[in-house]
């Protein structure tokens, strides 16, 4: 037994470390100004550069208005935020015909949602720009929402059909019989049941959207810089090892950092205040066949 | 308290036919138990009562007010689902308010009612409990008083006992009859268990097929099943084959037997019927100490002679089987004597408790 959690220690230790080591030359190197090979650590750090060069340095330089990255990281959250909500409720109830019911061309429909995630981004940002020209919705926060639309929301479909399957239909029509509309019923009922996969989506939603870098800068035209589109302008421009590419990818991961915190806080939370995650809620076997 | 009147109801699922033409008149303040096996269309009859289907055709009125164009949530009925589905991000008291605040209740002033109706079922205090801090009893428990709080003209009752185990079964059985009766409530149950249905209902209704096979009080259904597969259903009973001699004599293949006279103009002489005894009627006497029992002559009064085939012993009651001259007669006793296989026995078949059905009922189709 002791051995046991010995081991399941060492495995916790190494799955951390493997998660967290990339980070620590990327720290290094956000705050270093000279470092070559072979040293292990930075020859000078980014504080004793400081008024040895006309420019600023690392942070400094990220932190100036010259970098972008105040407007990129708005627009970049802008963006999430607007693709999370719109592609969670496209997918809302798409998803729930797709648990509930069956209808022909059914599994023509789910093969349809998987193919911008199977097709190369590419294909489908020229194809979209191609007709965004068309509307005129290029360089438009519009164009890049709706661009961005296409590989968040099969995700979204994915996600809340399976929250769709794991509702018993049952709490709805009891809901019904005590006098709920139709409202009531996706008010009190469905949307609290469902809202862990509800949450899921718009996270993943949004972490998706604030990665994508092709489909931006397609429809984008170098108007519209998000964080992704930064990063590959610093990365086009200078070693990858940049100082301030360092620290520009380390702003990058803050979103999906706060989000992987928030939904454990969430988790917690539902568990004291017993909004039981529908995937755990045991829901009893109807029977089969009409009866 | 409302009369449920069904009229000429039918239901397929895809082209496959649940109920066929149905009608059935449901008394105001019945407890009424419809008794079939799973399949056969009761719960499909229990959703289109409650609004959650739409017959194809046929009628449903509520004190001769149709309330097909109503939906659910505007028939006023209070529904207990098979599976108790308690709202799960809810407390007992949030669930069992939940249909008084969709009628406008604010939570404050649904409490006290809510209090009421939990002391009714006997979860008094458990108001800020969520339903997975219950057990199943409870829950169900929680259900039921969901159900009643919102004042239903009609309470419907989905195998509201099958997912519960037998001690409990048997505290809930008397619960929902209390309820029921200090209410007054209307109630159309749905069950395969036919003790369930026999303890709880004023009136009750044996189902095969989507079609009502026979209608009656528990008694008449017992007592004088209109059907070989009623009776079956119904279970712990014989069906024997005979012919009938006259209005009250049957011949069969131990023998005349002296029945219950049935009706001339349905039954007549020489006619192939079956001779439905309940188990539980059949009555044992010891033996006639003789030595030539082979040609133990025919007694009066229905007696037979019988050996016992087997005997299981089960909780207060026996339970033999009984070789009356190559017929086997399943035989239920009380425990205070137990009679061991190879025992010869006299059985006394009382001619009241004989009832005749038509043989052609066995090749029942809808």
């Amino acid at each position: 037994m002791k051995r046991q959690q010995y081991f399941g220690q060492i495995a916790l230790v190494l799955a951390a470390a493997l998660f967290a080591l990339p980070f620590i030359p990327l720290i290094l190197a956000s705050f270093s100004f000279r470092w070559h090979w072979p040293d292990v650590l930075p020859s000078m750090w980014m504080w004793e550069a400081r008024g040895t060069t006309p420019f600023p340095v690392g942070w400094d330089y990220l932190f100036s208005p010259v970098s972008g990255l105040g407007p990129a990281f708005a627009n970049t959250v802008g963006i999430g935020v607007a693709t999370a909500f719109l592609a969670t409720l496209i997918a809302l109830p798409a998803a729930r015909v797709l648990a509930r019911y069956n209808f022909p061309g059914k599994e023509a429909v789910e093969f349809f949602l998987l193919v911008p995630v199977i097709v190369p981004q590419i294909a489908v940002g020229i194809g979209m720009l191609m007709l965004f020209i068309r509307l005129g919705i290029t360089r438009s926060y519009v164009g890049i929402v709706l661009a961005h639309l296409v590989p968040t929301v099969p995700y979204a479909v994915r996600i809340l059909t399976s929250s769709f399957q794991n509702l018993d239909i049952a709490y709805e029509e009891q809901a019904r019989t005590l006098g709920a509309d139709r409202i009531s019923v996706l008010r009190y009922v469905v949307l609290p049941l469902i809202m862990p996969g509800l949450l899921t989506a718009l996270f993943f939603g949004f972490l998706i959207s604030s990665n994508v870098f092709l489909l931006t800068f397609l429809i984008s035209g170098g108007r519209i810089e998000t964080l992704p589109t930064l990063l590959f302008q610093f990365i086009e421009s200078g070693a990858p090892l940049d100082s301030t590419t360092a620290g520009l990818v380390l702003i990058v991961s803050i979103p999906g950092l706060v989000f992987l915190l928030l939904s454990d806080l969430l988790a917690r939370d539902g568990r004291s205040i017993g909004r039981t995650p529908v995937a755990s809620v045991t829901v009893p076997q109807r029977p089969g066949g009409p009866e | 308290m409302t009369r449920v009147h069904i009229e000429g109801v039918s239901k397929s699922y895809d082209a496959h036919p649940v109920l066929h033409a149905m009608d059935l008149l449901v008394d105001a303040g019945c407890f009424f138990t419809l008794l079939g096996p799973s399949g056969c269309g009761k719960t499909t009859l229990l959703r289109l009562i409650a609004g959650l289907l739409d017959p194809d055709a046929g009628d449903i009125r509520f004190d001769g007010e149709s309330v097909l164009s109503r939906p659910p949530e505007a028939r006023n009925i209070g529904m207990v689902f098979q599976q108790h589905v308690l709202f799960p991000h809810m407390t007992v008291e949030e669930n069992v308010a939940f249909g008084l605040r969709m009628r406008g209740t604010g939570i404050r002033d649904a409490r006290p009612k809510v209090n009421d109706v939990l002391e009714m079922v006997q979860l008094s205090g458990y108001n800020r409990r969520f339903p997975r801090q219950l057990s199943g009893g409870q829950q169900q428990r929680v259900a039921l008083a969901r159900a009643v709080v919102i004042d239903p003209v009609l309470l419907l009752l989905d195998e509201p006992l099958s997912n519960l185990d037998a001690r409990l079964r048997d505290d809930m059985r008397a619960l929902l009859r209390t309820v029921q009766r200090s209410l007054g409530i209307t109630t159309i149950c749905v069950t395969h268990d036919q003790t369930e249905a026999i303890e709880l209902s004023d009136r009750m209704a044996v189902m095969f097929d989507g079609k009502i096979a026979q209608e009656g009080s528990p008694a008449e259904l017992f007592e004088q099943p209109v059907s070989a597969m009623v009776a079956e259903f119904l279970g712990s009973t014989n069906l024997i084959p005979a012919r009938l001699l006259d209005s009250s004599h049957a011949e069969t293949a131990f023998g005349a037997v002296h029945v219950r006279s049935c009706p001339d103009q349905l039954y007549a002489a020489k006619q192939d019927v079956l001779l439905n005894i309940r188990c539980e009627h059949i009555a044992i006497l010891p033996a006639i100490e003789d030595a030539d029992a082979p040609s133990l002559p025919r007694l009066a009064g229905n007696h037979v002679a019988a050996e016992v085939v087997s005997s299981v012993y089960r909780g207060g009651l026996v339970f033999y089987r009984m070789n009356v001259d190559g017929t086997v007669l399943s035989v239920i006793d009380r425990s205070d004597r137990q009679f061991v296989p190879g025992a010869r026995v006299v059985l006394r078949i009382p001619p009241e408790h004989v009832s005749v059905i038509r043989d052609d009922e066995r090749t029942f189709s809808p």
